[in-house]
């Protein structure tokens, strides 16, 4: 199913010149900032959404953060032993599929308004997932190297970023000219102002610690 | 300052106790003090860690209760759907559930949403920023704040669904349990302070303000007696995580408790120490009485021997040696003066020569036991005439073992009963009682032959010459002075009379008394210019050619009242008082001045002096005569010297000595009065004599006598053989002079040549002498 923007993208570099658009996100200190979304584009793309999985593995949601185009649905595998209670209270979506195993026992959640989506369980309080949900066409997520690209047929005049540490509630976007931006090693180069990579709370994913905390300092 | 010896025991004691307790409370205070901070210090320090802990412990309670409370499915649902009743709800069931004073919900801005405290508005800025910033950094955060007027102790902890979307809180009150908690775990008083106020205080409030004022050290001084130690130490502790934390704790000690046992203590030093001050002053009063006792006796006891009672015999003890010590000096002492006084009286009773009673003691008994109860006794006085010979001749330990000779002498002969005295230089006393007066003539006589016999003294043998007076009681005197001075007078008299004994006879002291009155009279004579002394001189006829070249001066007195007075008469007066040295002196002046006027017309012509034999005890005289000499311009051989055989031969050595002296200065000596005073040729042989005067009684006589001519002519003749110039003295008549002169004598002096002539008529006689001699030459 993710093949098919792509295949899309091919179809459209033969008609028009497709563009290539590269990034580079950095926080405080030129630090890459990995899970950084960045979507641009007209609203009005044709293109369609593409299902697409966020997997439960390991009390752990797979990816941390997804970026998906509006309408996209999205299913919630439990590919761990133990059964999960996936939630959302955010505006954009909520939902709730409360306590199961291996797949969920409903059709996919359909993500059917932009913004933030917090998915957490009820159960593991350590996991935490967002869903980027966007109109724009064309969007990719940062790697560990701070690094994004995608490719566009049309001209882009700004992106969209986000990342959960922009904010305390992690909803807030910020839209970035292009032309404002400088280039480093070919790609555009977006300088948050994050103090720390955010780290993905899931990475710390042991009930035991929880009882640790007060550990003599 | 002068203390007495048991004052100063007392302070001395007293002193060292009061140093020594002093020293103690003090090291005891200062010790204790430190103590006590110590100890003050580490309650305190203990009470602080405690409270640290504690609430650390609360912040755990805390954030458990907040976590629990965000974990809650339903709570975050509700909060996520602002379902204001639902989260209200929650909070106050929650709330009660962890037993939290204060629980509520603020955005992610940091407004507050819902609150279980009354009154607590949604909307308001709450809580503050740093902590909700802390709580989102962190993911919770503890802080101490004011709510109204009261203070929690609060967490705050972001609600996630799952990401943040708000924060909830959880408080607990510091109210008077914790208070009363934390006062159970440390022991300390625990005061909260917020905005500089006491809010609540687990003392008494009457007692809060002074134990928040209070200082946080003790002071050393905490030990000093008579000050109130501090009742409280107090130290501030921070509240909150923070600095500008709305308050603090104030954790108090009272001191009361840690210092009651110190100040126990202390009083008891100071009580111990007034007690030994009691005890000390005690032992020290008698320590004293034991040793002042003995010092007053003492002290008594000096002060009778200063009152001269030495026989009293005091048991002077003690037990303490130094003060046994004293006693054994001061009773040597005593015995010491005893002896002194007893030796100071004998010697103010006895003559330290001869160890005789002196004179006045003499008197005293002699007026205790024998004239005042009228017994009869006489007086004798014994006069050494010849001491005043000795002395000069043989030097003072010659003279004292004289008297010392004659001293015993008068011991070994005097009966008893007899008291003999010194009273006198040359002169002793003797009291024989129970003597009449027609034995008493018999045992002067006696005794004169006793003391006369020759005295051996430093291998030779001086004969001593004796004189005595002697007066009886009651018959001349009723006192023992005025019978002294009787014996006196009698042996005065014997001197005048040149007898050896006599005795006193009523109206001598009348005579006495005229001769000291003449004394007194002469001594004014010579030192006024009056006229009463005046010189007569008396030619000397040359016989070998007729001419008159020499004159002696003879001295005239003419008394105011007595009229013309002898020279025999006041000459030994003079003598005896030692006023012929000045009587000399005045002779020689008047000499010298007249002769140096005749010289102007009579260069050749010499003028005799007559001196005394006390003229010659007096080394001065020499230079006296030749100063006036000089001080005339006259030459020595102007002025010749006269001087009687028996003052020659008084003192024969001394004489030829003090006449050489003389001689060698350019004067002649003639020896006056020769033929009376029993000299030995022999002697007049070694004199440096160069002119013998024949005594006026053999010229006298020279016409009638053959026996007179014999002695005369062999005395003109053995003179001559001695190569002396022979005078004749008393020539009064002319067949006299021819004798005289067919004898071969030199110069004839009497009335029959001139008589002693006014030295205003000298010149004239002169004149007219020589005038009649050329017109009987030619």
């Amino acid at each position: 199913m993710r093949i098919i923007p792509l295949i899309t993208a091919l179809l459209c570099a033969g008609a028009v010149d497709a563009r290539q658009y590269p990034f580079l996100v950095t926080g405080q200190a030129g630090v890459p900032l990995v899970d950084v979304v960045i979507a641009g584009g007209p609203i009005t793309a044709t293109t369609s959404p593409v299902d697409t999985v966020v997997d439960q593995v390991d009390k752990a949601f797979d990816p941390f953060v997804s970026a998906v185009r509006r309408g996209t649905r999205v299913s919630f595998p439990n590919s761990d032993n133990i059964r999960h209670h996936v939630y959302s209270f955010s505006p954009a979506k909520t939902f709730e599929i409360r306590l199961y195993q291996d797949e969920p026992p409903g059709p996919p959640i359909a993500f059917d308004s932009t913004g933030v989506v917090a998915l957490g369980c009820n159960i593991h309080d350590n996991m935490l997932s967002y869903v980027f949900v966007t109109d724009r066409p064309f969007f990719d997520v940062t790697d560990s190297n701070g690094r994004a690209r995608f490719e566009s047929e049309l001209p882009i005049t700004t992106v969209d970023v986000w990342h959960p540490a922009l904010s305390a509630d992690a909803r807030t976007t910020v839209t970035v000219e292009l032309s404002s931006l400088d280039m480093r090693d070919g790609r555009y180069h977006i300088a948050l102002d994050i103090a720390r990579q955010v780290d993905d709370p899931q990475a710390v994913n042991d009930d035991r610690d929880r009882f640790q905390r007060f550990s003599p300092e | 300052m002068i203390l007495s010896l048991r004052n100063q025991v007392l302070l001395l004691v007293m002193g060292v106790v009061l140093v020594t307790s002093i020293s103690i409370l003090i090291a005891f205070g200062v010790n204790t003090s430190r103590y006590t901070r110590q100890q003050v210090d580490r309650d305190i320090a203990a009470a602080s860690e405690v409270f640290s802990k504690l609430l650390v412990i609360r912040e755990r309670q805390l954030v458990s209760s907040a976590e629990l409370l965000t974990a809650d499915f339903g709570f975050k649902q509700a909060v996520a759907t602002h379902d204001a009743a639902t989260i209200d709800s929650v909070l106050r069931n929650h709330g009660a559930r962890v037993d939290a004073d204060l629980m509520y919900l603020a955005d992610l801005d940091g407004r507050l949403v819902a609150s279980t405290h009354v009154g607590h508005d949604a909307g308001a800025a709450f809580p503050p920023a740093d902590l909700v910033a802390r709580a989102l950094r962190d993911g919770r955060a503890w802080a101490m704040i004011a709510v109204a007027d009261r203070v929690f102790q609060t967490v705050v902890v972001p609600v996630r669904a799952p990401a943040p979307i708000a924060l909830a809180g959880v408080g607990f009150e510091l109210d008077r349990a914790v208070a009363t908690e934390l006062k159970t775990l440390t022991g300390l008083a625990v005061t909260f302070v917020f905005e500089d106020a006491p809010a609540v205080s687990t003392l008494p409030a009457e007692e809060v303000d002074d134990a928040l004022a209070a200082g946080a050290l003790l002071s050393p001084l905490v030990g000093v007696p008579l000050t109130a130690p501090p009742r409280y130490l107090s130290r501030r502790v921070d509240l909150g995580p923070s600095g500008d934390d709305v308050g603090h704790v104030v954790l108090t000690t009272r001191l009361d408790d840690s210092l009651a046992g110190f100040t126990r203590l202390r009083d008891g030093i100071v009580a111990i120490t007034f007690a030994i001050l009691g005890l000390a002053a005690l032992l020290g009063f008698a320590l004293s009485i034991n040793l002042s006792r003995p010092l007053n006796q003492l002290s008594e006891t000096a002060r009778r021997v200063a009152r001269g009672d030495y026989r009293r015999e005091v048991s002077l003890r003690s037990n303490t040696r130094e003060v046994s010590t004293l006693f054994e000096a001061f009773t040597t002492m005593r015995s010491d003066i005893s002896e002194r006084e007893a030796r100071i009286m004998h010697q103010a009773q006895h003559d330290r020569l001869t160890d005789l009673f002196n004179r006045a003691a003499l008197i005293e008994r002699a007026d205790a036991g024998i004239v005042r109860e009228r017994k009869p006794a006489a007086l004798i006085c014994i006069r050494l005439s010849d001491l005043r010979q000795v002395n000069a001749s043989f030097g003072p330990a010659v003279a004292d073992d004289y008297v010392r000779g004659i001293a015993a002498r008068l011991v070994e002969s005097s009966p008893g009963g007899v008291i003999n005295a010194r009273s006198g230089t040359d002169e002793f006393i003797q009291l024989a009682p129970d003597i009449s007066a027609a034995t008493i003539r018999a045992r002067c006589e006696a005794l004169v032959e006793q003391l006369q016999s020759p005295l051996p003294i430093a291998e030779m043998r001086v004969k001593p010459l004796i004189v005595v007076g002697h007066a009886e009681t009651p018959a001349h005197a009723d006192t023992a002075t005025k019978l002294v001075q009787c014996a006196a007078i009698a042996a005065d008299n014997a001197i005048h009379e040149r007898v050896a004994v006599r005795g006193f006879r009523v109206g001598d002291d009348d005579i006495h008394r005229f001769r000291l009155s003449l004394v007194n009279d002469l001594e004014r004579a010579v030192s006024a210019t009056d006229g009463q002394l005046f010189m007569y001189y008396q030619p000397k006829l040359d016989l070998r050619d007729g001419s008159v070249d020499q004159l002696e001066a003879l001295i005239r007195w003419r008394h105011p009242r007595h009229g013309f007075v002898s020279p025999e008469t006041f000459i030994p007066l003079a003598e005896q008082s030692s006023l012929i040295n000045r009587l000399t002196e005045w002779v020689v002046d008047s000499v010298v001045e007249r002769t140096a006027r005749w010289h102007v017309d009579h260069p050749a012509l010499r003028i005799a002096v007559n001196i005394s034999a006390r003229d010659l005890e007096r080394e001065a005289l020499l230079p006296f005569i030749r100063r006036a000499l000089d001080a005339a311009e006259l030459p020595a051989r102007s002025l010749t010297f006269e001087m009687t055989e028996g003052d020659v031969m008084r003192d024969a050595e001394r004489a030829i000595r003090l006449m050489a002296g003389f001689r060698d200065a350019g004067f002649d000596f003639a020896v006056d009065d020769y033929g009376v005073g029993h000299s030995s040729l022999s002697k007049l042989e070694r004199m440096p004599v160069s002119e013998l005067k024949i005594d006026r009684s053999f010229v006298a006589h020279l016409a009638q006598s053959s026996r007179s001519r014999t002695i005369v002519a062999s005395t003109i003749d053995l003179a001559h053989a001695l190569g002396l110039v022979v005078v004749a003295e008393g020539i009064e008549s002319p067949e006299a002079l021819t004798l005289l002169r067919a004898m071969g004598c030199d110069y004839a002096q009497g009335f029959h040549v001139s008589p002693p002539l006014q030295a205003e008529h000298v010149d004239v006689w002169i004149r007219e002498f020589e005038s009649s001699r050329r017109a009987v030459n030619h």
